[in-house]
Formats: C-alpha cells, sequence, structure tokens
C-alpha cells in the first residue's frame, strides 16, 4: 500500500504537468496555421510545368458507384497527366468532417480535400485559412462561365469568411450530382391507377390513391434522424422560390423565412403525416432500412438523394425518379449540388496539379464516367444516358433540366452549423404531434438568427 | 507496464536484501534516512515510465481540456475567451438539461437494476447447487464480450417496428402495444435503457456469485442455527460479505451510466427529438459536428469531475466501518 505521503509527493510531481497543459498555446487557434490562403499570382494550367507530382485526395467515396467513378476519373486523369500520380484516402462522410480541420493543420496535409459546403465544415475552414482561394485557378480555367450561377455559389466564401454563396471561389463542383429527388415504383403506380405526378396536385391525388388501395404512400424512416431532410426540402422547394431559398439559406438580402416555402412545407408534411401518407413505422425505422423497404417494394414514393437506392444489378428498371413539381406549376426547383465539393488545402505544396484534378474531374470526361457507371451527371448537359436504364435516363434528364434552367438551391441545412439537429429534433416532435408546425419555422429562424449575429453581420 | 514491472520485481527483492543487511546488524533502527531516501527514489524510479505515460496521456489532455473550456472556439480559427460562460450552458441550455436530466435515468436502468438483478441471481443460484448453474452463468455473463456496437445492433433489430418484440407481442394478442419503440417519445429512453441492463446484469452477477464462493460458510451454518430465513440469512450474511464487490460493481455501473454513449449514437441519434440524448451525445456534436470545442471541453471537464467524485464516495463508504 502506498503510503498517503507518498501519494501526495506523486501528486505534487505530477501537477505541473496537468498545470503545464491549462498554459499549452495561451489562446487555442492563434498558432498562425494556413494564414495565407491566396495562391500567388502566378499559376499554370500546362502540364509540363507541374514537374513530378503525387497527389494526396481524401474524399468520402467509400464504396459501390462513388467508389467506381472516382477510381474512373482518377485512372483517366492520370492517363492525360502522365506525371501526376494521385493517391486516394477513402473515409465514411462524417470521419472525412470531423477530420478535416486536424488533416489540414498537420504537417502532411492531403493536397485535395472534400469539406461540405456550408458553415458546418467549409465555411469553418475558410475562416481558418485552412483551403487555398481558387480565384486564379477559376479565371484561367474560365470555371464561373462554365458552371451554372446557381452551383458556382455553393463553393463561394467571402475572403473574410463571414459571407457564403458570394465572394471567392474555395472549392470546385465534380461532374457528378447529389440532387434530392422523388422515386417512384413503377409496378404499384400502375396498380394505383396514376400516372407519373406532373403537377403538386397528381402528387397528392397519387398519394390518396395508394392510400386507398392500401399501398404505403411514401416509404420514409426517420428513426436515427436522417430522413426528413429529403422530404422536407423538397416540398420547401415546391412552395417556396428559387431565390428566396437560395438567399435565405446563404442569409442574403434578410429574407424573411416566410419566403422561403419552410412554413407550407412543414405544414403540408404534418398533413401527409395526418392522412396516414407516411410509412406507419418511419419513426423506428432508420433511412437505411426505409430505403431498403422502398426497393424491396413496400411503397409507392420515396424521397431520397440520388444514387442513395440499394439496387441489385437489373433492379433500376422497377423504378422512376422526378423532382417534386411545384405548388404553383412552375419549372421544378431541386436541391442539388455537386456529389462532392473539392477545394485545395493551403499548405498543399502542388496547388497547380491539384487545380488540374479539379478540372478535370468537374469536366466532360468525368461527366461520361457517370453516366457510365450508372451515376446522375452535373454540369454538362448534353450528355446521354447509356439505353435500357430507365432509372438513369430519369435522373440524367433530371440532371439536364436542373443544369440547364440553373434552378438549384442550396441544402437549407448548410446555413448554420448546428441547423441540421435542429430540423432534425424539432420535426421528430412536430411530427409525433408534440409542437405545433410554427414551433419547427420559429426554432429555424432563431437558429440561423443566433448564427448571423455570431458571424458578427 | 504489469509486465515490465514483474521482470524488475526479483531485483527489487535482491536490491533490498543487500540493503538490508546493515541496519539489521545496528538494531533499533528501521534505516537511515539516507537509506530512506534512496529506497523512494528506487521506487519512484520504478514508477516513473508509468507516470510519464499516464502523464502525457492522461494528465497533459485534461490540463488542456480544461484550458479550452474556458474559451469559445471552433476548432480553427482565433478562440475567444469565454470564462465560465460554457460551464452555465449546463443551467440554461435546455438541450443539455435534459441530457443531465437522462443520465439520472440512466444511473437506474445501468446501475441500480443490474446490481438489484445479479445479487437475486447470484443468491438464487449460490443456495443450491443447481443443475446447469455454469451454463446460466455463462449466459448472463455473454454481453460483457461483445462489443457495445454489436449489442447497439442487436437491440436496434429487438425493438424495430418488425423486429422479435412486436412479433412477440402480436403472438400474445396485444397488437395495440406494438410500435416501433426507438422512435416513440416515451418508449425510446427506457427501451435503451433496458438494454443497458442487460449488458451490465451479467458482470453484477458474476462479480457477486465469486464474492459469495469466498463468504465462509460456518457463517452461513450459525445464521441457520439461529433460525434464520433465506431472506434474513441474505441481508444478514451475504450482503455484508459482499461490500468490497458491490463498490466494484457500484463504480463501474455508475461510471457506466454517466458515459453512456455508443447505444444512444448507434440506434436514436438522442431522438426521437431530444428524448434519449447524454451529456456524452451532445459532447460528441459539439466536438465534432457543430465545431464548439470549448463547450464540448466543459461538458467533458463536468463529467471527468463527477464521475471522480462519484467513485471517491463509492471507495468511501465501501471502506466506512472497517
Amino acid at each position: 500500500m502506498v503510503s498517503r505521503s507518498r501519494t501526495g509527493r506523486i501528486a505534487s510531481l505530477l501537477a505541473p504537468l496537468a498545470t503545464a497543459g491549462l498554459l499549452v498555446g495561451c489562446v487555442p487557434g492563434t498558432d498562425g496555421t494556413g494564414a495565407a490562403n491566396t495562391a500567388s499570382g502566378a499559376v499554370t494550367t500546362d502540364p509540363a510545368e507541374m514537374g513530378q507530382v503525387t497527389l494526396h485526395v481524401l474524399d468520402y467515396f467509400t464504396g459501390g458507384v462513388d467508389d467506381a467513378w472516382m477510381k474512373a476519373v482518377v485512372e483517366a486523369f492520370e492517363k492525360q497527366y502522365p506525371d501526376i500520380t494521385v493517391e486516394r484516402t477513402s473515409l465514411p462522410w462524417s470521419d472525412v468532417m470531423a477530420a478535416l480541420p486536424l488533416k489540414l493543420k498537420s504537417a502532411d496535409a492531403p493536397d485535395i480535400v472534400p469539406p461540405n459546403p456550408g458553415w458546418q465544415s467549409m465555411g469553418t475552414l475558410v475562416r481558418g485559412g485552412l483551403v487555398l482561394n481558387l480565384d486564379n485557378y477559376a479565371k484561367a480555367y474560365g470555371w464561373n462561365e462554365a458552371f451554372p450561377p446557381s452551383i458556382v455559389n455553393q463553393h463561394q466564401f467571402s475572403t473574410d469568411g463571414r459571407h457564403m454563396g458570394t465572394g471567392s471561389l474555395f472549392g470546385t463542383p465534380v461532374a457528378r450530382a447529389s440532387l434530392i429527388e422523388v422515386y417512384y415504383n413503377r409496378a404499384l403506380l400502375q396498380k394505383t391507377g396514376a400516372k407519373v405526378p406532373r403537377s403538386y396536385g397528381d402528387f397528392q391525388t397519387a398519394l390518396g390513391k395508394a392510400k386507398a388501395a392500401g399501398i404505403t404512400p411514401i416509404a420514409l424512416g426517420n428513426a436515427d434522424q436522417l430522413g426528413i431532410t429529403a422530404p422536407l426540402f423538397s416540398l420547401m422547394n415546391a412552395f417556396g422560390t428559387q431565390s428566396a431559398i437560395s438567399d435565405f439559406t446563404y442569409s442574403h438580402h434578410d429574407v424573411n423565412i416566410g419566403r422561403s416555402g419552410l412554413p407550407q412545407a412543414v405544414s403540408a408534411f404534418r398533413q401527409w403525416s395526418d392522412k396516414g401518407y407516411l410509412d406507419k413505422d418511419y419513426a423506428g425505422t432508420d433511412a437505411a432500412n426505409a430505403a431498403q423497404n422502398f426497393v424491396n417494394g413496400e411503397g409507392l414514393f420515396h424521397f431520397n438523394y440520388s444514387g442513395s437506392l440499394p439496387l441489385r444489378p437489373g433492379q433500376s428498371k422497377e423504378f422512376g425518379s422526378f423532382v417534386l413539381p411545384r405548388e404553383d406549376g412552375g419549372a421544378p426547383v431541386a436541391t442539388a449540388s455537386s456529389a462532392s465539393n473539392l477545394s485545395i488545402a493551403s499548405k498543399s505544396k502542388h496547388p497547380d496539379a491539384a487545380a488540374a484534378f479539379l478540372n478535370f474531374a468537374a469536366g466532360e470526361e468525368a461527366a461520361e464516367l457517370a453516366v457510365r457507371k450508372g451515376a446522375m451527371p452535373l454540369l454538362h448537359p448534353d450528355v446521354q444516358a447509356p439505353a435500357g436504364d430507365p432509372l438513369l435516363a430519369d435522373d440524367v434528364a433530371i440532371a439536364q433540366d436542373i443544369s440547364a434552367r440553373g434552378t438549384a438551391v442550396p441544402y437549407l441545412d448548410w446555413a448554420t452549423p448546428t441547423l441540421f439537429d435542429t430540423i432534425n429534433t424539432t420535426m421528430q416532435s412536430m411530427l409525433a404531434g408534440r409542437s405545433a408546425p410554427d414551433a419547427v419555422v420559429g426554432a429555424v429562424d432563431e437558429n440561423v438568427a443566433a448564427f448571423r449575429k455570431s458571424l458578427g453581420r | 507496464m504489469t509486465i515490465l514491472n514483474e521482470s524488475h520485481a526479483p531485483r527489487v527483492g535482491t536490491a533490498d536484501a543487500r540493503d538490508r543487511r546493515p541496519p539489521l546488524r545496528r538494531t533499533g533502527r528501521t534505516g537511515t534516512p539516507s537509506y530512506r531516501r534512496r529506497r523512494r527514489l528506487l521506487g519512484l524510479a520504478y514508477l516513473a515510465p508509468a507516470l510519464l505515460v499516464y502523464g502525457l496521456v492522461v494528465l497533459l489532455p485534461a490540463g488542456q481540456g480544461a484550458h479550452l473550456s474556458l474559451y469559445h472556439w471552433d476548432g480553427i480559427t482565433a478562440a475567444t475567451w469565454a470564462g465560465i460562460d460554457n460551464y452555465t450552458g449546463f443551467l440554461t441550455d435546455p438541450t443539455l438539461r435534459r441530457a443531465v436530466g437522462h443520465t439520472l435515468y440512466f444511473i437506474v436502468f445501468f446501475s441500480l437494476l443490474p446490481i438489484v438483478l445479479g445479487l437475486t441471481s447470484a443468491a438464487l443460484a449460490a443456495r443450491k447447487d443447481v443443475r446447469g448453474a455454469g451454463i446460466h452463468r455463462w449466459f448472463i455473463f455473454l454481453p460483457q464480450v461483445l462489443t457495445p456496437a454489436v449489442i447497439a445492433v442487436v437491440w436496434k433489430q429487438i425493438y424495430a417496428p418488425d423486429g422479435p418484440l412486436n412479433a412477440v407481442l402480436t403472438a400474445l394478442g396485444m397488437d395495440g402495444l406494438t410500435r416501433g419503440w426507438l422512435g416513440d417519445f416515451t418508449w425510446a429512453l427506457p427501451a435503451l435503457g433496458l438494454a443497458g441492463t442487460w449488458a451490465a446484469f451479467g458482470l453484477c452477477m458474476v462479480l457477486f456469485a465469486a464474492g459469495m464462493q469466498n463468504i465462509p460458510g460456518e457463517l452461513y451454518d450459525a445464521a441457520r442455527m439461529d433460525g434464520a430465513g433465506p431472506v434474513r440469512e441474505f441481508f444478514s450474511v451475504t450482503l455484508p460479505g459482499l461490500r468490497g464487490q458491490l463498490a466494484v460493481v457500484l463504480t463501474l455501473t455508475l461510471l457506466g451510466a454517466i458515459r453512456v454513449f455508443d447505444i444512444v449514437w448507434l440506434t436514436t441519434r438522442g431522438g426521437p427529438g431530444t428524448s434519449t440524448i447524454t451529456p456524452t451525445v451532445v459532447l460528441y456534436q459539439r466536438a465534432f459536428a457543430n465545431p464548439d470545442v470549448g463547450a464540448a471541453c466543459a461538458i467533458g471537464v463536468v463529467l471527468a469531475l463527477v464521475a471522480l467524485i462519484v467513485s471517491l464516495v463509492v471507495v468511501k463508504l465501501s471502506e466506512g466501518d472497517d
């Protein structure tokens, strides 16, 4: 047994260590990492001037179509730029987002990283100067002219990191879309006697017909808080205008939340719930299982991101997709972005080569590779879907429409670092009948206002 | 570290023996001051590697955490001084207050219930030589060898809308009671609590059963001679004899209840609403999802202090009358 005096002595020896921890780096975050985040004036797009380079790329394309597309893009890129080797590290999405600040500060930071647009990830990295301002590359490659403005905005921040959706380019889209759409089961749609909805009214009618026929109208699962945003944002797009939704998300022009379509969307969601249009077990089912149930034929419609159905080969014939039609009959607006934002680390020693990769991943060949691997393309409306895959044909048509009309809106939860949690917890309460739809809208408004204040605006 | 110390043990013995010889000749003295100092230094020298590692991986980060908890920091840009702002969140932030309330709730399910069940089960199994007691113990201990992630997946399946629990209820004709348990505002918390009870129950029972085997049989014989029934026997002989085990089990399970994270994060993420949120889930969200590192550190510091106090109190109580 160690005597008390000795324990005391050992403690007195160790206490300074704990105290040392208190004093290390007097104010956290002032160690001056990545202070310079603007590419020096001279940039080159000429591969001959880049030399022998190995690019380290961090991505979240860990499997399935994601991985297949990224592999194909890397292969095609290396063929075109024989002196550049690309080494990928793939991690699950949430791991990437959690690890990015530390990875970008470390001495061996990856050259290319995939921070999510919005204030959760990219905004903080821009404010900390950890990702490169790409304006010079945008000029050299003509990105701002080549991409639709609604997509370019998603990768922009002001250089002081206080405004989103405007200012300088801190990342680029890739030629593959991540878009919220409505999937439908072709056989069940026929059984209900409905047609593919062309108007919001059609959609409501189809829901009613399915319910009457004993078919689950909407396959949904939200036990893990991952199933609500897809239908909610679709409804917002049906009620709000494109500019109001974008401005509200980016906090431009003091848009009143009433114009964003959110209040009507939340109420409509509540009505779906009240009318029994949602899978009766949605609260206890998680999102992945709901998608599986839909693929198994248990549900007429299912809201999800493009490319998210767990389809077996050949199964895609059974399903189709569309964007929820607008309530006022206007052109459909879709919550859509690039499948990944790609940014260049401020610490990268090969920004020219990295920019060449970004340009390639947003290029036409990358879009061609997307459809060839069965994924929804972006940025290149001319890309055609291969024959024999009606679901992909629907997806490609949606992408063409959204790219051509420029009717993409950003994801609402980008607006603040905590909005995703706020939306999910308040929506769960509202759908369980524990609060009114107003409570959701009020909580979102409050969350956005508080964050704007914290930015000093 | 243990291996290192053991391999050095014989050398300690010989060094001691050599040093002890001179004082043996000078009877009446237990050793010169210089000898004692040397002995103490030698002890510290042996402890040094362990202390150094402990200091670097535990104390230093703990100090850093406490330091960070005094700032508003997003993990990247320059932090701003917060004073005790992050700590007052425990009083003002409704989410955090709910989370603390859930911890108290979980103490019942993760600590008190398993202890009561473990005691009962061990007492029943110990009274008579029950056939198959070994297998019984093995089954109940099984959750201890499963990783928490596996436990979460298993219980998620059990509570699923088309899972076994609802199937049993339907088979018994109680269709009205079936529901998606983890998506229900009323039932999600007790459902997760019961999963925790199941996970901790086995450890309690095995420790108590082991402790009971060390209680001298004469005590029971004496109690029976005095006319004690099984209940009296339990409270007068068994329970006092298990004080040591009780302290161990209380410490382990109380700390487990304070730290609940994996099963919540892997099933409900704190939902529906915030009905299953725990302080550790809030900590994780603030540290990694919505970077508010200072607030996350404040939660960590408070949890560490509470855990420390809880274990000190339990140890003090268990040593009480000795």
